[in-house]
């Protein structure tokens, strides 16, 4: 399966691309700008019923007794439901059937290679809470109503006794013996420890020059996506069910949930094609597709279930804080002799992705960005009595660099280095091999370094600086998939159809989450192919369709599905030059496809549209009748080997990204607020198959990054978050962006589709520790928790002063 | 139940509403999905509509209260099929990611370019503060508007 896609004739013939490298528009741009495109809240089913959930006011409490017999009597309500009529408890990717007893895990693979060495997930979430609620937002109970406010009233109708228990917010406490316990099952209230030593690091740090130990923290930061979470429900007579909601990854939840109510997986539909926003919020099931889903069976009706702005920052997830303390050895020419990083990272009430997250933290970048020689981690997911985070682009990384790039600019002082000469010194090059086995083939990373400098005016700003001004920088290192997250594979499926009027159907397994990935595989379907790409009409988000994917996560989608599509198209496209050849009475290999037409090589006029093909085809004599081609591809990556917790080359991902951010700054010396002048953002593509596509996610991601620097904070005080609207909650308006220049350096990658590598997740990596870095640069502050706030900087500026 | 006439996109329907039911709500149930549910306070823009020309949060005004005025909504912009060139350029320059901000954007830009032929950047960025969108970073957003109003 380790097909190698990218020839080197391919990557000279880039000129002669008709697609690939084209700034061509997104194929679902007008449904979007005429307000056509349907998301889940806006669908219409005759007698849908509104849902609604009956959540914890407190952050831990023993439920003595739940009386739902007024709000059943409610006028109007349909159905009522509690932990009882629910005997389920999962997490991601894994159930327990509490009635059965019967355990339903991921394959075994997945386990070993995502868990590493720690023990087995457990489920610790019940969609409906059986004992205990453990935060504010837990949910207890649900109805079905004929409508929202009758809804409501029926919630307020409920009648539940709660034993106050005594909670815990601060992870550091909530290890400590005798803090309260939060599961049954896990002592000390430890969710997960992942722990682990590669080399020698005491060996490592005597070898050191210079011997470097800070402390970072980071904070709640929400995914604030425009949709919140939802669903609608429905079951036929039949007893299969459609759900309609905003998911990363159909058919992943469509098992999830499949699993969850015992129904074989074909008995599930999940409808996703339009999706509100996801940046990993979005890719587990969560226990409002399961309550909605009971409750459309109770009430024998449809049943929407939307959460609102309010519930959603109160418990649709967030990013996982981490408070890391990290210690570096280098020596006096600023190679990294060892690395030790020790985590603690608050972990809410349930586990969901945090063990995940954080073993990407600490297998990825940790030991990835600038291979230290020797590197020992611990890290301890603990629980806590507040929402429970979960995946977040950048999946860990970000919290990463915030610490592995603040500390880069500190040593650089140290040593007396330039930060800019410092992360040349350390940057990865193709052929390089990280601490945890991950091949790096093709890298731009000392590219990105250079150009990213050079668009702020790195040394002349550096030389020459102005007072409160400053430039900082920070660089990435990210995976283009993950083998293991959902067993051995990072496979996707793709089916490209030809019909009998030689237009093309392409049939996407992978998902549509904004970022154009459906756009991007119409481009590599008609490059293949040789169609017009005006011919070619993408379909996705709908698990019936004759394709599979594990999703959009781990900057994957175009990735893998681009070589999916790239042997669907392919395959078809060797259907489609037989029939021609048929016709035209010449062998197949003299026939090239371009533009939607068939010609002979050495003589272009003579010619066949795919119209005129597709009804030989289908109604022809040549024994062909469809032209229906499908592309299976997995990722040549390797799962991590149990005994050693490394990886055999290429490692988790077939490939790697790159990148380095600059920006400048502006500190108020009054205030204490800094201002963002301009943000240089250099990406290793590998191949720029759209570049308004990609500068697309960089700008977004910039967004956030920048939002993650300076301004997003849940605000979680007491296990009650402070935020129940975007007026509590500071994203970045129009008027606060800076100029964003995006840089795209083209590496070609040898396995991605026509060279190209993911892209959705690294520019959010580094812009906070960047910021950061241009702030010191400024005023001579370093700020090592986030965000980086005026309070913050105004108060280190004072200390600065005495 | 009342009965209230509204005048959405040039035509006049009698409606019949809550007393309490935000326009937002309203235009939703009767079939204006364009008109997006981000929030419930006046705080992301998506439910942005025209009301006599002016860009409205509709969530935040009464269904009762539009009655009489010239209620403006995405779906209302494209006359004729032909697309406004506002839509045109968003659809074009990749102003539009995941979609849900989309309309209200579009209905906050069309308002500036309605009241200001040629804006600056400065003033694309003041007249759009009221939307807030997690995809673009607002940079084809801004791209996609001063371009319209080249057209």
């Amino acid at each position: 399966m380790n097909q190698n896609l990218a020839t080197k004739t391919e990557l000279e013939r880039i000129s002669e691309f008709e697609y690939v490298g084209k700034r061509v528009t997104r194929v679902d741009g007008l449904p979007k700008v005429t307000g056509e495109a349907k998301y889940y809240d806006d669908i219409a089913l005759h007698g849908l019923l509104i849902g609604k959930i009956l959540r914890s006011p407190f952050p831990h409490a023993r439920i003595k007794r739940i009386d739902t017999t007024k709000a059943e009597q409610l006028p109007g309500v349909k159905a009522v439901l509690t932990g009882k009529d629910i005997p389920v408890k999962f997490t991601f990717n894994y159930a327990e059937h509490l009635d059965t007893k019967k355990v339903e895990r991921p394959p075994k693979e997945d386990v070993a290679s995502l868990r590493g060495l720690m023990p087995e997930p457990r489920a610790d979430k019940a969609p409906l809470a059986i004992d205990k609620v453990r935060f504010i937002g837990d949910e207890i109970a649900a109805v079905a109503a004929v409508d929202e406010e009758t809804a409501i009233d029926a919630l307020s109708l409920i009648e539940v006794e709660f034993e106050r228990l005594h909670a815990v917010f601060d992870p550091s406490e909530s290890m400590k013996s005798g803090a309260p316990q939060i599961h049954d099952d896990a002592e000390g209230n430890m969710a997960a420890h992942l722990y682990g030593e590669w080399g020698n690091v005491e060996e490592g740090f005597k070898q050191a020059d210079l011997v470097v130990e800070n402390t970072f923290k980071t904070t709640h930061q929400a995914h604030a996506c425009m949709e919140t979470h939802g669903c609608v429900t429905s079951w036929d007579a039949l007893g299969n069910l459609t759900v309609w909601t905003s998911t990363q990854t159909p058919h992943p939840f469509r098992r999830e949930l499949a699993r969850v109510l015992r129904i074989p997986h074909n008995k599930v539909k999940v409808l996703s094609e339009y999706v509100g926003g996801a940046f990993g919020s979005k890719t587990e099931m969560g226990a409002y597709h399961v309550i909605c889903a009971y409750l459309a069976k109770k009430a024998a009706a449809p049943v929407k279930l939307r959460l609102t702005r309010e519930e959603e920052f109160m418990a649709s997830g967030c990013r996982h804080p981490y408070t890391l303390t990290l210690k570096t050895g280098v020596k006096k020419d600023g190679s990294i002799t060892a690395r030790q990083v020790n985590i603690i990272v608050d972990k809410g009430a349930y586990i969901s992705q945090g063990a995940a997250v954080t073993f990407y933290c600490l297998t990825v970048p940790m030991p990835g960005i600038y291979r230290p020689g020797n590197y020992k981690y611990d890290a301890k997911i603990v629980y806590t009595n507040k929402q429970p985070p979960t995946g977040f682009r950048g999946f860990g990384n970000p919290q990463a660099a915030w610490a592995i790039e603040s500390q880069m600019d500190i040593i650089a002082e140290k040593l007396g280095l330039d930060p800019k000469e410092l992360r040349l010194r350390n940057a990865s090059h193709p052929g390089d091999i990280t601490l945890a086995g991950f091949q790096v083939t093709s890298c731009g990373m000392s590219e990105c370094i250079q150009k990213a400098a050079e668009a702020i005016g790195w040394d002349e700003k550096r030389k020459n600086k102005l007072p409160n001004r400053g430039v900082g920088m920070a660089c990435l290192f990210h995976s283009s998939g993950e083998r293991g997250a959902y067993g051995d594979c990072d496979t996707a499926t793709a089916t490209v159809k030809v019909n009998d009027d030689g237009s093309v159907t392409l049939f996407l397994g992978s998902q549509e989450i904004g970022t154009g990935n459906s756009t991007g595989q119409a481009q590599i379907a008609a490059e293949t192919l040789g169609a017009r790409i005006e011919d070619i009409r993408v379909l996705m988000g709908n698990t019936d369709l004759p394709a599979f994917d594990l999703g959009a996560y781990a900057s994957r989608s175009t990735f893998i599905s681009g070589n999916a599509v790239k042997l669907a198209a392919a395959n078809a496209k060797e259907q489609l030059l037989q029939v021609a050849a048929n016709e035209l009475g010449v062998k197949a290999e003299e026939l090239e496809a371009k533009k939607s037409k068939v010609f002979v090589k050495s003589d272009p006029s003579k010619s066949l549209t795919f119209q005129e093909v597709g009804i030989a085809a289908y109604y022809g004599k040549w024994k062909q009748h469809a032209i229906v081609g499908v592309g299976t591809w997995d990722a040549p990556s390797t799962l991590m080997d149990h005994a050693t917790g490394k990886w055999k080359p290429p490692g988790m991902a077939a490939t790697y990204t790159f990148g380095c951010q600059a920006v400048e700054v502006e500190v108020n010396p009054e205030t204490g607020a800094v201002k963002v002048l301009k943000v240089a953002s250099a990406h290793d593509v590998g191949r720029a198959l759209n570049p308004t596509l990609l500068e697309g996610q960089i700008e977004g991601a910039i967004q956030q990054g920048l939002g993650y620097a300076l301004s997003e904070d849940m605000r979680i005080e007491e296990g009650r978050t402070l935020v129940t609207d975007f007026r509590d909650y500071f994203l970045r308006r129009a008027p606060d962006m800076p100029p964003i220049q995006p840089i795209l350096v083209e590496s070609i990658d040898p396995v991605g589709a026509y060279g190209l590598k993911g892209i959705g997740e690294p520019a959010m990596v580094p812009v906070a520790p960047a910021v950061a870095n241009a702030v010191y640069n400024a005023v001579g502050v370093r700020i090592s928790s986030l965000p980086i706030t005026r309070e913050k900087v105004l108060t280190a500026m004072e200390e600065l002063k005495h | 139940m009342v009965q209230i006439d509204l005048r959405i996109n040039g035509s006049d329907q009698s409606v019949m509403i809550k007393p309490h039911e935000s326009l937002r709500e309203v235009l939703r149930r009767i079939g204006f999905t364009g008109v997006k549910k981000g929030c419930d306070v006046g705080g992301c823009g998506a439910c942005t509509v025209l009301l006599n020309g002016d860009p409205i949060y509709s969530c935040c005004v009464f269904a009762a209260w539009a009655q009489g005025k010239d209620i403006i909504t995405i779906e209302g912009l494209a006359t004729g099929g032909e697309l406004q060139p506002i839509q045109q350029e968003f659809a074009t320059r990749n102003a539009a990611q995941c979609g849900f901000c989309t309309p209200g954007l579009i209905m906050s830009a069309k308002a500036l370019l309605d009241k200001k032929e040629k804006p600056t950047e400065e003033e694309i960025r003041r007249g759009i503060a009221g939307n807030l969108c997690r995809c673009t970073g607002y940079v084809k957003v801004v791209d996609a508007i001063a371009s319209a109003s080249k057209k």
